[in-house]
């Protein structure tokens, strides 16, 4: 039987082991969207993201034989997508902590009128929203994404990053306590309505 | 304090409330009965709902276009170009040895530094002996010398004891009685006995002789060459 991204992970999985290479690049293709969407949601920036997705499915490849299906593949994933992003946050401290300017950068790079209002508008919303995930500290940005953004519950956000329950609903308040601070002092400045 | 930390826990629950992910009908229940009474509590669930509708549309901005098409032909070569000893490996090595030889150098450092400081510490030791040797030989040969110079004296002093006795024996047959008894004492008192005397204090002067007119230390053996350095080294002059 042929596989395909509708296979069944353990399937896809035995035909890797059993020496078909192809496989991985069916499991490439299934989860390829939702790994990189979790790293460029913590990272933000698209050419960190793509780089750490690229290293998770090359670990993926070398451990694949050492994965022993007790979780499902994506938990196994999304846990070295997280881990790597994490690290790649704390190796570029400053450089990703710092508040990016959405004022002046954002002017200099749309002033020219050849994108339309509703693109200039996108843009900045895009760009206000990376901003704002950018002045989280790593612990409450990853709980931040896997709570809001990936819908994931408290028991499983604590199987990732083994912490608390208690804890990590604490990190989800003050995450959107510091963005709420962020909303409002581009508020006051005029950059948001 | 129970009140507080309840407070605090509703309080940790609100985005979950406002998102509409609380799934605790009780808590929920607690959320709504406190924005109805706690004026402050309100005002904080009023900001959050505001952030939460400033947020919840946004998005992050796309990939380029055929990102995810490429993503699998370039993660293969990345697999295919990490499988063979490429130039990642060598500087992977390269940083291993930027922190590594430093401190290897700094241990054999540390080890050449150490011996070398206990072998010149032996090689002064050895040294020290060896001047400590030549200085006991040379103040033993003096003190010989000296000895030898006073055994000439003493023998010379001998001999004009001697010449005086001579005199003295002529004058006893003259003096008769009255100088008989210091002729006597003289001729009784021989020189050599004087020469005895000298030596009284000093030990083993029979054994010191034997090395007397050895002039040159290193034609001894090892063995008489320990038994003069000890028997020097008891020697009181």
């Amino acid at each position: 039987m042929e596989l395909n991204i509708q296979s069944e992970d353990k399937e896809i999985i035995d035909s890797f082991l059993d020496g078909n290479n192809s496989a991985f690049n069916i499991i490439v293709l299934k989860y390829q969207k939702r790994v990189y969407w979790t790293i460029r949601k913590m990272v933000v920036d698209h050419d960190d993201a793509d780089d750490i997705t690229q290293e998770v499915f090359i670990k993926l490849h070398s451990s694949l034989k050492d994965f022993r299906g007790e979780s499902m593949l994506f938990t196994y994933l999304y846990k070295m997508a997280i881990n790597y992003s994490l690290n790649h946050i704390k190796k570029n401290k400053n450089k990703m902590t710092r508040e990016v300017p959405i004022d002046n950068e954002f002017t200099d790079k749309y002033s020219d009128k050849s994108e339309s209002d509703n693109e200039m508008e996108i843009t900045r919303k895009n760009k206000l929203i990376a901003d704002a995930i950018l002045v989280l500290p790593d612990q409450q940005r990853a709980v931040f994404n896997m709570r809001f953004y990936d819908d994931m519950t408290y028991e499983e956000i604590a199987a990732v990053l083994n912490k608390s329950v208690g804890g990590l609903k604490a990190n989800y308040f003050h995450a959107f306590k510091k963005i709420q601070a962020f909303l409002k002092e581009k508020k006051l400045k005029g950059f948001i309505d | 304090m129970e009140t507080n930390k309840n407070n605090e826990d509703l309080l940790y629950s609100l985005p979950d409330y406002i998102t509409g992910k609380l799934n605790d009908e009780g808590i929920r229940h607690n959320i709504e009965e406190e924005i109805r009474i706690n004026a402050g509590f309100r005002e904080e669930y009023e900001l959050m709902k505001e952030t939460y509708s400033s947020i919840k549309d946004l998005e992050f901005s796309e990939p380029p276009a055929h990102y995810f098409t490429n993503m699998v032909p370039r993660i293969n070569q990345r697999i295919g170009s990490n499988s063979g000893f490429t130039f990642a490996h060598i500087f992977r090595l390269a940083n291993l040895f930027k922190y590594a030889l430093p401190a290897v150098s700094v241990i054999v450092l540390i080890f050449i530094f150490t011996f070398s400081n206990k072998s010149s510490k032996n090689e002064n030791m050895f040294v020290h002996t060896e001047d400590t040797i030549t200085e006991i030989m040379k103040n033993n040969k003096d003190t010989i010398k000296t000895i030898e110079k006073t055994v000439e004296s003493n023998a010379t002093e001998e001999k004009e004891l001697t010449d005086n006795t001579t005199v003295n024996t002529s004058h006893k047959v003259n003096r008769e009685k009255n100088t008989n008894q210091t002729v006597k004492t003289v001729t009784e008192k021989p020189v050599a006995n004087n020469i005895e005397s000298l030596f009284a204090d000093t030990e083993q002067t029979e054994n010191f002789d034997d090395y007397v007119y050895e002039t040159d230390f290193s034609t001894l053996s090892g063995k008489e060459q320990a038994d003069l350095i000890k028997k020097l080294s008891n020697t009181k002059f």
